[in-house]
């Protein structure tokens, strides 16, 4: 038994998955994670710091982060990095006027030592907001083609109508458990640097 | 014991010894004939590496002066040999391949850095073009819901280069489509770079998101409020959730007007029955101190219904001379 052999059946006993949700301001990342959850969406205020969730999606335990995305607090994303799972890059898909700036918060997270190998799921969020950019504006917007080094999907979805939400997180939890537990479950590993994953 | 270590190190002094001035005649050597023989070098490698375990194994008994002493003759020696490998062959090309990211993107790192050293806030051209509401590029204007394309349903609304303009968007254009003449809604709202300017719109449910504007008056309810890099705005809000100012200055917030909630469509009652527009966020002062980026607007200060109707209640456009009568009076005063 080897010593990576020891380390997935470890983690696999305690069936967790770390979930970083990151964006822009105003994207919506907690009104997702609200909405997930059950919860009312209507009042919620910009995020000043962070919000935990926990919360069960088949055999797994998700622990969400969900952290402010405010250009004051974005130097301190730094700090939730560790043992990330999936990152969740939620985009406001109405805000045509930042995507350069989405697309280079995005790629700058992505050279983090700390998040390598970590699964990737875009949400284009906001879809039910018509004139909001496709899902294909948006990967072209945000060059998500140019990606190689995770395992990334683009998805539309609202956090308003619950659209694609509990798909995304499918996507997710499929994505880390074939790289984590695969000795667990039947699908054979992926190699993370080769395998690509577009969805349009 | 203490017999035993002392042979112990008088051993090791004179190993050390020996292979000490062996290893600088071989150096010496090796310096002197120019271009180093690999062989030889690879050789003097391995035997002082060979010293220096043995010297680490050593370390157990050694008195503290005699490792110092042959410690620093290990590092001269292995410097010395550094050198000399770096003249005898190129380094070899060693990097760690893992960092294909970095390749495929540099100009985006590059740019980013930039970025962060030019100014806080980025004023990036807006990307790809499908149909939504858009108002940009007007002066000295009244604009209302005429100036606005007729859309299929809800959509959301871009604000953008308006310099001395009013905007008054309390009626929307119908909708296309609709037989019950319903209205254009949006739920959405982007602006960005307006100055002296006055902006009216009605009660959404959706976020608002404003950028770079400059003495301007805002009246507008939304469920999420945030102003970026602005200077000197009078904000008339209502909202059920912490306005969010950053990088702001000057800014006052007031209730939405009951002179301009009576004109909507629907009666008073879609304003939030507490509205939170006081309970301002300023993420640019995250302090116990009260932030001295934003203030609330003190009632002396505030334009009667009368001013607000000289704009909204008006069937035909604004002129000029309306115009010049009316922004004194909403607008905050000129510094």
């Amino acid at each position: 038994m080897g010593l990576l052999t020891i380390i997935r059946k470890n983690r696999l006993k305690e069936k967790e998955m770390r979930i970083l949700f990151l964006g822009l301001d105003n994207a919506g990342k907690t009104t997702i994670l609200k909405k997930l959850n059950g919860e009312d969406i209507s009042g919620i205020s910009p995020t000043l710091g962070f919000n935990i969730k926990t919360f069960v999606h088949g055999k797994y335990t998700l622990n969400v982060w969900d952290v402010g995305g405010q250009r004051t607090l974005r130097p301190y994303w730094r700090n939730y990095f560790e043992q990330t799972d999936a990152l969740v890059w939620v985009v406001d898909s109405g805000d045509r006027m930042r995507m350069q700036d989405c697309k280079e918060e995005l790629h700058s997270l992505l050279l983090e030592d700390r998040l390598a190998g970590a699964s990737l799921l875009i949400f284009a969020n906001k879809q039910d907001i018509q004139g909001s950019m496709t899902c294909a504006e948006i990967r072209d917007a945000l060059d998500l083609s140019s990606i190689k080094s995770h395992h990334w999907k683009i998805l539309p979805c609202s956090a308003v109508t619950g659209e694609n939400l509990i798909a995304g997180l499918d996507w997710v939890v499929g994505d880390v458990a074939d790289r984590i537990y695969y000795g667990s479950s039947s699908a054979l590993p992926t190699n993370p640097q080769t395998a690509e994953v577009v969805v349009s | 014991m203490e017999d035993s270590n002392k042979t112990r190190i008088q051993e090791f002094y004179a190993t050390f010894q020996a292979a000490r001035t062996d290893l600088s005649s071989r150096l010496e050597a090796l310096k002197a004939g120019g271009q180093p023989d690999s062989d030889k070098l690879h050789a003097l490698v391995a035997d002082a590496a060979k010293l220096r375990k043995e010297f680490i194994d050593a370390n157990g008994y050694l008195p503290t002066y005699d490792q110092r002493q042959y410690e620093q003759f290990l590092k001269s020696v292995e410097a010395d040999i550094e050198s000399l490998r770096v003249t005898s062959a190129p380094k070899p090309k060693f990097a760690f391949k893992r960092r294909p990211p970095k390749a495929s993107t540099p100009s985006t790192a590059q740019t980013c850095a930039d970025h962060a050293k030019e100014a806080p806030i980025l004023s990036a051209p807006p990307t790809s073009s499908s149909s939504h509401l858009a108002l940009s590029g007007h002066s000295h204007k009244y604009l209302d819901g005429g100036s606005l394309p007729s859309l299929a349903s809800s959509s959301d609304l871009t604000i953008s280069d308006l310099e001395d303009c009013i905007v008054n968007l309390l009626t929307l254009p119908s909708l296309s489509d609709a037989e019950d003449g319903g209205q254009c809604k949006f739920t959405a709202l982007h602006a960005r770079n307006l100055s002296n300017t006055v902006l009216i719109l009605p009660v959404f449910d959706g976020s608002a998101l404003l950028h770079d504007l400059k003495r301007c008056t805002i009246a507008l309810g939304c469920h999420q409020f945030r102003m970026h890099a602005s200077h000197a705005v009078d904000v008339y809000l209502s909202i059920e959730s912490n306005p969010i100012i950053e990088h702001c200055s000057s800014i006052r917030f007031a209730e939405y007007p009951r002179a301009l909630s009576s004109t909507l469509d629907a009666s008073p009652s879609i304003l939030h029955e507490t509205s939170k527009h006081l309970a301002v966020q300023d993420f640019s002062h995250i302090r116990a101190t009260r932030s001295p980026n934003w203030s609330a607007l003190p009632a002396e200060a505030l334009p009667s219904g009368d001013d607000w109707g000289l704009v909204v209640r008006r069937d035909t456009s604004m002129s000029r001379d309306d115009m010049e009568e009316a922004m004194p009076r909403l607008l905050p005063a000129q510094q």
